[in-house]
């Protein structure tokens, strides 16, 4: 016994209603409950409504857990991610010529304006962060936890290596290879951000246009 | 699930050892088959069952295709070569375990 798309959208509803905000996490749900639903409508030849309000009532408390726990080892395996991105032999090569050819050719010129540089790459940050949000909350008003976790991480990791950028002595060589390696991570994290994100749509192009 | 840390600890290697044999399965069916097998003694929750997947999925050893089945998406998960191998290991080493419990908890029946 199938149930009408009506019922999808209620169950869908009743999710997004109760703080399961994340598509890629709800569409299995819907799945889930639409399955077990209609199992339990067949055996017992109820209707929907009774159904789900039954299903609800015995399951609620499993299937409305806060989008997906367990979150420091979200955060571990989204470092892990970035981690292993870093190690590729390709991002290396990038990131090894961009250090060389900066500290070589303009080293002084980072020592000269290094502020500038570290708030530029700030200002890179923010607007790549705002254009990745309104593309997900604006255009497609879709929002998937896979991505949103290693975006987070991400963030907290950059929030990390300021800081201790920061504590450095201002101008000294130790300080101005951070400001170039911060530059160059930067473009690194735009980079690994974009991949990730260009990776998941190949992989779940249904649940962009779905 | 049951609330034991044996169940929970061995989830991976269930949904791994179900795939291995189905070749593919979405998470309803996985909970449903469960449950025939342990003939309802064991339950999986969908707050259990989720995480396992996606941490699989993260991990490399399961990959993912969605379909369009009655009106709604749904994420079918199998094994990749990396999680054929890794299901073999599992299964050895839980094998294991269960061999050596056997022989602590019950002496007579492990000969």
């Amino acid at each position: 016994m199938s149930i009408t798309t009506a019922n999808i959208a209620h169950i869908e509803n009743y999710l997004k209603s109760n703080g399961v905000i994340f598509d890629d996490l709800r569409i299995e749900l819907v799945d889930h409950i639409s399955s077990a639903v209609e199992f339990e409508m067949a055996k017992q030849n109820l209707g929907f409504h009774q159904t789900f309000s039954k299903y609800v009532i015995e399951n609620k408390s499993e299937f409305l857990n806060p989008n997906e726990p367990n979150n420091k080892w979200n955060f571990m395996l989204a470092l892990k991610t970035f981690f292993k991105f870093l190690i590729n032999k390709n991002v290396i090569i990038v990131a090894l010529l961009l250090f060389i050819v900066f500290q070589r050719n303009y080293f002084e010129l980072i020592k000269e304006y290094s502020s500038s540089i570290q708030l530029y790459a700030v200002i890179a940050l923010i607007v790549f962060s705002l254009g990745w949000i309104a593309f997900f909350n604006g255009i497609f008003k879709k929002r998937f936890f896979a991505l949103e976790n290693n975006f987070n991480v991400m963030i907290i990791f950059f929030g990390i290596f300021n800081l201790a950028r920061v504590l450095t002595v201002p101008q000294s060589v130790l300080a101005v290879n951070l400001t170039l390696i911060y530059g160059i991570i930067t473009v690194l994290f735009i980079w690994f951000i974009g991949n990730t994100t260009y990776k998941y749509y190949n992989k779940n192009k249904q649940l962009y246009t779905a | 699930m049951k609330n034991s840390q044996l169940y929970k600890g061995s989830l991976n290697t269930i949904i791994m050892k179900l795939l291995e044999e189905k070749g593919r399965m979405y998470g309803y069916e996985i909970t449903q088959k469960v449950k025939e097998i342990t003939k309802g003694d064991l339950h999986i929750t969908e707050g259990a069952l989720y995480p396992a997947l996606h941490k699989l999925e993260a991990e490399g050893l399961l990959e993912v295709e969605v379909e369009r089945v009655d009106n709604r998406l749904r994420k079918y998960y199998k094994l990749t070569e990396k999680g054929t191998t890794e299901t073999v290991n599992r299964l050895a080493e839980l094998e294991d375990f269960i061999k050596n419990m056997q022989s602590i908890v019950n002496p007579k029946l492990s000969y």
